[in-house]
């Protein structure tokens, strides 16, 4: 199993300079029901981790099930918001149970944030090559 | 009441630099004041979703992290 994964930014627009990428993190999500591929914008500057409504729906997350947490900021503070676990599995690390705050706002991206994955992932950026690397922190 | 003769003395007075200033700052309240979009040299709106300061929230998701055993 690799020690470190690295990865390049992803442009938001593809008719951009690669210069303007931004650290997307390809992941693979698992709920008790269903699991599902997605690009998670590595943000250190988030205190959670941060779920979009539809993203929680197509993993068979039931809201009504899901338990209320304080109220987000920012743009997502006009939309309620339930706290989530999943399991996250980067690259060909062991999958690790991270918590979301899934929140009703639908145009919201997919956050990886302080709480809890940079607390499971220690991550190098190298914005002048635009790559990034992973790797878990030590059990 | 500011008289015509005045205005206009009073704008040939200006630098070409805060003429032009007045201009763009003119085609700001007309487009405001009307349904056209803004004009180019407005800057767009930024959307920050970076949730820097839930704290509150961010103390729930441990909370139940280390409280749940298995995943949702």
């Amino acid at each position: 199993m690799a020690e470190v994964e690295v990865f390049s930014y992803i442009p938001e627009n593809a008719s951009l300079r690669e210069s303007q990428g931004l650290p997307y993190l390809p992941i693979l999500l698992t709920s008790s029901r269903l699991q599902l591929a997605a690009n998670a914008l590595l943000d250190t500057g988030s205190a959670i981790n941060v779920l979009p409504y539809r993203l929680g729906v197509q993993l068979g997350l039931v809201w009504e099930e899901q338990v209320p947490i304080a109220q987000l900021t920012g743009n997502l503070a006009t939309a309620e918001a339930r706290g989530v676990l999943l399991l996250g599995q980067v690259g060909q690390f062991p999958a690790t149970r991270l918590v979301f705050a899934w929140t009703m706002n639908e145009n919201a991206p997919l956050i990886l944030g302080q709480g809890n994955f940079f607390q499971q992932f220690l991550v190098c950026f190298d914005g002048r090559n635009q790559t990034f690397s992973v790797r878990p922190h030590d059990q | 009441m500011l008289t015509e003769q005045y205005l206009v003395e009073t704008w040939r007075d200006l630098p070409v630099t805060q003429q032009q200033q007045l201009i763009n700052f003119l085609d700001i309240l007309r487009f405001k004041e009307s349904s056209q979009p803004m004009p180019a040299l407005t800057l767009p709106t930024i959307e920050i979703y970076s949730q820097f300061d839930s704290h509150e929230a961010a103390k729930d998701l441990m909370q139940l992290l280390e409280s749940t055993d298995g995943i949702s």
